[in-house]
């Protein structure tokens, strides 16, 4: 009974299986630095489906974290253009973006960047807070997702007494609660153990299984290979683009 | 509407929550922050408070010293505030004598009392016991009808006392006490300036106004204190109104006795003063909007010094916090809900530093009301001005740290170490 409000929590938002949830059109992102003007991103087109798991791979200073940047809405295009759920957001407001990333898009970062003062909880209510859901509702959804990544018994500690995996967990159900369209996972191993690495990789995987369109941004081949597609990007160009069955 | 309401309604409790968790993690730097709003407010409270309770001890003194008594004499004391030049003019004047006040009780229709006075400063001894620097007052029989005295013991002075020159003193508590500790006074001799006085009566302790000594002093028959202190002296007259319906009247009544008096032609102005406590409440009214006025100033300085820390320590704040607004841009708050949550974190502090100097303030109020005879009165509005006024200040030296907050580009923010 519970596994299943779950698993419909977990769902809910997810886009259907052949809805398209990116698609960019030449990408560019120049950086006018003085004399030199550096081409972060320098034409990336790119269509990612509904419940694709892509990597997104290359060294440091690819573009890799720009791409990410312009894909989580934090940035803006130079030129070139970027379709969320068909909808054009390359060209919106600071504002207008806010309320996307807070509808469309669920963050997981490396630092896990959660809130050092505020207990797991809050920490995860914290995209509700800002879709202006009433307290009650936000504290119950938040605990539903909170033990959908199996962590209703820590919701009243502080990240600090958290363990590297948990308070990646914590991130995790705060970039699902609410029900966005494209889960975005900036390196989230990075600072975890091996071990602690595969459960946070076994909990990526499980949520595609049930339908999330998720992009992994790593550097690591190992990691990488988790995903059913990916993208190799060099010099702010798309270099490689790979389908494993 | 309801969704943007119920919105903003979560980021006010949301705020006042991080505020409240900010000022608790960094308690002694928010108790420095807070210290020039809680001494401002301190200020405004414990001073307002300490000027309505000065008011209120004004205006019963006057209805107890009787509104319908005025006073004649050679010189407007209050005009050395007022105007300094018709004050050393005045001095010039005719002296006010004894014949005056004496012209004035006989043609006087509409006056009750009217008591010459005049004061000195001397020692007074008894024995080998001694009194320094006792307010000796010269007055004449009627002095109970023009101010409150109450007995102790003994009897006031008397017609024959005055008429006689008799060497007969009432004293002040004070000085009954220091002088004669455990004896009765009545009938005992104590030496004035070099003149021997008999004790006739001595008088209740009268509540001292702010540390002034009101009980050390003494009562001798006005023209004892002529013969013996010199009699080229102006004198101070005291008449009581028969009523207060006509108490104008009898104030030009006194006026037109003293011009005729002096010879004055219709034209030429007094040379004398009669004043009213209509004129001290008047002045006290200036006064006191003064000290209003000065504290004005003082609390703004106070309070802009207060409001500058407050936004230094608020753009320190936003600093270290950059991740947090990254983490919380990311999460989709938008410009204005960071810049409200900074606005109402400063509020807050400010807020709770009013809070704190409005305790302080009432506690410092009570404190005079203890130990000073000035009534214990908080005004009210007092609390409410400084209610707004530390809420204006938070919106305002909040606003700029609170906009640099919201301007953050969440892509920086988040890469903040």
């Amino acid at each position: 009974m519970a596994e299943e409000a779950a698993r419909a929590v977990l769902a809910t938002g997810a886009p259907d299986h052949d809805g398209e949830v990116i698609r960019t059109v030449e990408l560019m992102k120049i950086y006018d630095r003085g004399a030199a003007e550096v081409r972060a991103m320098d034409g990336v087109s790119l269509l990612v489906h509904a419940n694709e798991y892509c990597a997104i791979m290359g060294p440091s200073g690819s573009g890799k974290s720009t791409l990410m940047n312009l894909l989580g809405c934090l940035d803006t295009p130079t030129t070139g253009q970027y379709f969320l759920r068909g909808q054009e957001v390359s060209r919106l407001s600071e504002d207008e973006l806010a309320e996307i990333r807070n509808r469309e898009i669920g963050f997981v970062f490396q630092t896990f960047h959660l809130l050092p003062r505020s207990t797991a909880l809050r920490n995860v209510e914290l995209p509700l807070v800002y879709a202006g859901m009433r307290a009650a509702d936000r504290r119950d959804r938040a605990r539903e997702v909170l033990r959908q990544v199996g962590l209703e018994s820590r919701s009243d500690h502080h990240p600090s007494e958290l363990s590297g995996g948990e308070r990646q967990r914590v991130a995790i159900a705060r970039a699902l609660v609410n029900g966005p369209s494209l889960l975005l996972a900036d390196e989230p191993t990075g600072n975890l153990d091996s071990r602690t690495s595969g459960e946070i990789l076994a909990l990526l995987d499980q949520l595609h299984e049930r339908g999330h369109t998720i992009l992994l941004v790593t550097h690591d081949p190992e990691v990488g290979r988790r995903a059913r597609r990916t993208i190799r990007v060099r010099d702010g160009r798309i270099e490689s683009d790979e389908r494993r069955g | 509407m309801v969704e943007r309401r119920a919105r903003e309604t979560v980021a006010i409790s949301e705020g006042i929550r991080i505020a409240l968790d900010a000022i608790w993690a960094q308690k002694l730097r928010s108790f420095l922050t807070l210290l020039c709003v809680v001494i401002a407010i301190l200020s405004i409270i414990a001073v307002v408070s300490v000027l309505d309770g000065m008011d209120k001890y004004v205006r019963e003194e006057v209805v107890k010293a009787g509104t319908n008594v005025f006073t004649l004499e050679r010189a407007n004391e209050l005009e050395i505030f007022t105007d300094f030049n018709a004050f050393l003019e005045s001095l010039k004047s005719p002296r006010i004598r004894l014949a005056d006040a004496q012209a004035l009780r006989q043609e006087m229709g509409l006056a009750s009392y009217v008591d010459p006075g005049y004061r000195t400063r001397v020692n007074v001894y008894a024995g080998d016991r001694s009194v320094e620097n006792v307010e000796i007052q010269g007055r004449s029989e009627e002095y109970p009808g023009v101010e409150d005295f109450d007995l102790h013991l003994g009897r006031h002075l008397t017609e024959t006392d005055i008429e006689t020159n008799r060497a007969s003193v009432v004293l002040g508590s004070k000085v009954a006490e220091i002088l004669f500790p455990d004896l009765d006074p009545l009938g005992r001799k104590v030496r004035i300036g070099g003149r021997h006085y008999e004790v006739v009566g001595t008088f209740e302790e009268r509540a001292n106004v702010l540390g002034n000594e009101r009980n050390s002093f003494a009562i001798i028959p006005i023209t004892s204190l002529l013969q013996q202190f010199g009699a080229r002296r102006s004198l101070r007259v005291y008449v009581k109104a028969r009523d207060l319906d006509a108490f104008p009247r009898a104030v030009e009544e006194a006026r037109t006795i003293m011009r005729i008096r002096r010879g004055l032609r219709p034209g030429q102005k007094d040379n004398f003063s009669i004043s009213t406590a209509e004129q001290l409440l008047t002045f006290w009214e200036k006064l006191s909007q003064g000290i209003f006025l000065a504290l004005t100033g003082i609390v703004s300085i106070t309070l802009v010094v207060g409001g500058i820390i407050i936004m230094n320590v608020m753009l320190v704040s936003v600093t270290e916090r950059t991740r947090e607004i990254g983490i919380r841009k990311a999460l989709g708050a938008k410009r204005r809900a960071i810049l409200f949550q900074f606005l109402v974190e400063a509020v807050t502090l400010t807020t709770v530093g009013g809070i704190v100097g409005i305790g302080l303030g009432l506690f410092a109020a009570m404190l005079v009301g203890a130990f000073s005879p000035l009534p214990y009165a908080v005004n009210p509005w007092s609390i409410v001005l400084a209610l707004v006024i530390v809420f204006a200040v938070g919106i305002f030296f909040g606003l700029y740290p609170a906009s640099r907050a919201s301007r953050l580009d969440p892509v920086v923010a988040l890469r903040h170490e």
